[in-house]
């Protein structure tokens, strides 16, 4: 599993993000906040190629 | 005895059963049990006593609609119901009285249900199961210190314990085959685009699903049946016929893939889920179906892509209101969406790239195969103050991956663990394939026996 950011980097992330959140609930989030950075290590692993399917189609149909 | 569906409509069509009866003996089980399940959070009797009466004059008169002409049903507080609050079960929205009928809201009243109430919900169909919400979450109808699963918790306890006879629900991660599974009845995430979502509450729209629970397959079937159709006000409708869903279709000749992996190893279920889930395959063989093993992308895989294109979109439909006022929502919701907030633009493009590699590789693996089989749970329901938090983080499930696909994915009681609580096995088809995944539901279901048994 992922590494917690420190308390610092994630008050910074939050404060970029404008999110105010109780303080005792900002802790508790910080650790989930690790679950999800292993869930972003799963999407680029392995890096996808610069040349993969674009992520989004655009049609002018719909 | 609480009838189905299927049963009640053949009894109004044969004048044996008044619609208004019937809607009486619903809601004396709601007097007596609501206290304890919180399954609904808004009654509306007057409603409910106006379309009855109607119902029953149409069956007088020999003019019913269909099936679901006098057949008394609830919706999730996520569908817009003119007239009528519409919460999402959170105080952001206590004073909200829509105007109009959600799509499929109309579509139902127009096929003739009697409706009951509004049904609990995991607030906004995210966050749960909360306890400082203004209406406490719903509890499961076999043991109510255990959870119902979510999002769709009313409608799931609802129908398990027969205060309604079929209800919607919503699908973004496993919202309705969550709560099926744990309430041990049916419920069908249909395929994306199947049903309009125009008047529903939104969570996160490339994943989001509208469907119907019930007590059996065929009650899904027959209430899919009225609510699907083309919605050109919503951009994800497919613009097709709706279809006609025959329950009774053979099954000879089919080939279902077990996943194994998914609930072998990915994720390990319980005993009594996994001998559910292999005497489901032993029926399917029964019935004339060659069952083979099939290797899709790992749950972990699935989860990834999903909850983060999950949280992403969620944050993007709230941030105003988590900027402006964070504390009208409830904790467990305000925290999961701020975990959506702190996602970046190249993290939900990374999920969509590896959603189109996910949608690719799942079709070539079930190139050969008509069905799918795997889990719907890990096993019975857990006591709901031991419910983690972040459980959605910490252990893959097993139903957002049909979320990513878009594919119909149906949940059905398989029999009863150690504990005397439902498990269920999951059932998944090919896009637009929503009819032979309800008509397999539908043949286990007749076999299994566990439509015999509901909650003392």
């Amino acid at each position: 599993m992922a590494e917690p950011l420190s308390p610092d980097q994630f008050a910074t992330l939050m404060a970029q993000a404008g999110i105010t959140l109780p303080p005792e609930e900002v802790e508790d989030l910080r650790h989930a906040h690790a679950k999800l950075l292993g869930m972003l290590e799963i999407l680029r692993a392995p890096a996808p190629p610069l040349a993969a399917e674009p992520a989004f189609t655009f049609s002018t149909e719909k | 005895m609480i009838p189905t569906i299927a049963e009640a409509a053949g009894l109004i069509a044969a004048k044996k059963l008044s619609p208004v009866d019937l809607m009486r003996e619903c809601q004396a089980r709601i007097a007596a049990k609501n206290g304890e399940l919180h399954a609904f959070i808004l009654e509306t009797p007057e409603r409910a006593l106006a379309d009855a009466k109607a119902a029953e004059a149409r069956q007088m008169a020999g003019t019913l609609k269909g099936p679901l002409d006098g057949i008394p049903i609830g919706h999730k507080d996520i569908y817009s119901t003119a007239g009528i609050r519409t919460t999402a079960h959170s105080a952001q929205l206590l004073e909200n009285v829509p105007t109009e009928d959600a799509v499929t809201v109309a579509s139902w009243r127009e096929a003739g249900v009697v409706l009951l109430g509004k049904l609990a919900t995991h607030e906004f169909a995210f966050g749960g199961p909360s306890f400082d919400l203004p209406w406490p979450p719903a509890r499961n109808p076999w043991d109510t210190e255990r959870f119902t699963a979510g999002s769709s918790s009313g409608t799931g306890a609802a129908v398990a314990a027969g205060l309604i006879l079929g209800g919607t629900g919503s699908d973004t991660g496993g919202s309705i085959r969550g709560p099926a599974a744990l309430c041990g009845i049916a419920g069908i995430k249909p395929t994306y685009g199947l049903c309009p979502r125009t008047g529903i509450l939104p969570l996160a729209q490339t994943l989001d699903h509208a469907g119907p629970m019930a007590w059996t397959s065929e009650d899904c079937a027959i209430l899919l049946e009225a609510m699907a159709g083309y919605d050109p006000n919503d951009p994800g409708s497919a613009d097709r016929p709706a279809p006609k869903l025959d329950v009774t279709q053979d099954l000879r000749g089919r080939r279902v893939g077990l996943i194994r992996h998914m609930h072998e190893q990915d994720a390990e279920v319980t005993p009594a889920t996994l001998k559910g889930i292999e005497e489901t395959a032993e029926i399917l063989r029964k019935l004339g179906a060659k069952v083979v093993d099939v290797t899709l992308p790992s749950l972990q895989e699935f989860n990834a892509a999903g909850w983060v294109t999950l949280s992403a979109e969620a944050w993007a439909i709230h941030e105003t209101w988590m900027r402006s006022r964070p504390l009208k929502y409830g904790e467990y919701l305000r925290a999961r969406l701020a975990l959506g907030g702190l996602l970046s633009a190249g993290d939900y493009i990374q999920a969509q790239r590896k959603r189109r590699e996910l949608i690719a590789r799942s079709f070539a693996a079930a190139a050969d195969v008509d069905l799918l089989l795997t889990a719907a749970a890990l096993g019975e329901a857990p006591r709901i103050r031991e419910v983690p938090k972040w459980a959605s983080l910490e252990k893959p499930n097993f139903t957002i991956a049909f979320n990513l696909l878009g594919w119909p994915a149906l949940t059905i009681c398989t029999g009863f663990g150690d504990g005397g609580l439902p498990v269920a096995a999951q059932i998944i088809g090919k896009p637009w394939q929503d009819g032979l995944v309800l008509a397999a539901g539908h043949q286990i279901e007749l076999e299994n026996g566990a439509r015999g048994k509901r909650p003392a």
